[in-house]
């Protein structure tokens, strides 16, 4: 392989580095590979090196702590829930011998089926109504400001709830359509799980409103009082897996391991990301804002 | 030192060689690789050499010098120093332990 060819890919691999560390040595390193030769072994590793400074990222002089980004974590989390959905409901075999062999012990099985369905509904519930909260909230701000940035942030509220309302509504719509037996038929205890992977991609369409109306101080109390009913939506959320737990407990006998894989993946992955909406809501709307000075009639106030 | 150097994985003999090679003075990148190979025979890629000094530096063993020149030059620091000591007492003891097991051997 050609000199050059080997230059340009060791200049590559740098780039794969993470910012912090090419701020702090990409240059020199750079100057490194422009003045030695550079060889096979040499790129190899230096994409050794990027790897490292990837896995020990805080190490990196200067370096803030690597964030992913709360939106990229929640889209992948809502594509693995319905893949490990997709993966539980085509088990057909598992879903009917667990729920033959659990519906053995008696009506326990049938009132664990009724308190998952009835808890992952309430939670989604839940989740739609705590939005209310906002509403009096917005409308508030927009008489009471005409001239202040709340207002703005009420328009903005409405815009992107409106923007949302499609996808919700087809949310919605899909796990209704499940319920009521359309497509492939999910059987009872099919029917009790599937909840569980649609509550947390809900609450994470909802996240924007109250994280903008937590931007603005007259609307951070409604957006504090969004973030405690999408804690008790994300505790009925768990309860409701809790007894999708015991219910497939109590026919494990039947159930393959990757049904019982799938399954536990997607309730931990349920569990975590409705939590994670909570919290992140929770936590915005008690941050203390960065107050600046009002705006008076004379200019801004001198303090 | 071979407590506190164990966090430096792979890079733990790298650094002993990065220290080794400061402790004469303060270099760059470049003169260091030439260093150590000169009186280790040891041949560094940039990706390694940079993986100890990143360990180094956040340990506080060695630091960034303000450059006079296009490039920027690293100096051993009092702790870098203290740890290097340590670490070549332990390399010592090794040895003794070594030449006296190897002489049994032979006996």
């Amino acid at each position: 392989m050609g000199a050059g060819v080997l230059r340009a890919a060791a200049g590559a691999v740098l780039s794969l580095y993470p910012k912090a560390w090419r701020e702090r040595y990409g240059e020199e390193v750079a100057d490194l590979v422009a003045s030695r030769p550079v060889r096979l072994r040499t790129v190899a590793d230096l994409a050794a090196g990027a790897g490292d400074a990837w896995l020990h990222h805080r190490r990196i002089p200067g370096a803030r702590p690597l964030r992913l980004p709360l939106a990229a974590v929640l889209v992948a989390g809502v594509y693995g829930l319905w893949l490990l959905w997709s993966l539980s409901v085509r088990d057909i075999a598992s879903l009917q011998g667990v729920w033959a062999e659990a519906a053995r012990a008696g009506s326990l099985a049938g009132e664990l089926r009724r308190t998952a369905t009835t808890m992952f509904a309430s939670a989604g519930a839940m989740t739609l109504l705590s939005l209310a909260q906002l509403n009096p909230a917005v409308r508030a701000a927009s008489k009471r400001a005409p001239l202040g940035a709340a207002r703005t942030t009420g328009h903005r509220v409405v815009v992107t709830g409106l923007a949302i309302a499609l996808p919700i509504v087809f949310v919605l719509t899909i796990y209704a359509g499940l319920m009521l037996g359309a497509g492939q038929p999910l059987g009872l205890l099919g029917g009790a799980i599937t909840g569980g992977f649609f509550v947390p991609p809900l609450m994470a369409l909802i996240l924007p409103l109250p994280l903008i109306a937590a931007t603005s101080p007259a609307l951070r109390s409604a957006a504090r009082a969004v973030g405690k009913s999408l804690i008790v939506a994300a505790i009925l959320n768990a309860i409701a897996w809790l007894a999708v737990a015991v219910l497939v407990a109590m026919g494990l006998m039947e159930a393959s391991p990757w049904f019982v894989t799938a399954l536990a993946a997607g309730a931990v992955l349920s569990v975590g990301m409705a939590a994670l909406v909570a919290r992140t809501v929770l936590r915005r709307a008690s941050e203390e804002p960065v107050m600046l000075p009002e705006r008076t009639q004379l200019g801004r106030a001198p303090f | 030192m071979a407590r506190r150097t164990q966090e430096l994985g792979r890079f733990t003999d790298v650094a002993l060689l990065v220290l080794i090679s400061l402790a004469e003075g303060q270099k760059h990148g470049y003169r260091m690789i030439s260093d150590i190979e000169e009186f280790s025979g040891t041949s560094l890629e940039p990706g390694t050499l940079y993986g100890a000094l990143m360990r180094l530096e956040e340990r506080g063993w060695i630091e960034a010098v303000e450059p006079a020149e296009r490039r920027k030059p690293y100096r051993i620091t009092d702790g870098g120093r203290d740890a290097l000591r340590e670490q070549l007492a332990t390399l010592r003891r090794v040895e003794q332990a070594g030449v006296r097991r190897v002489a049994w051997g032979t006996a």
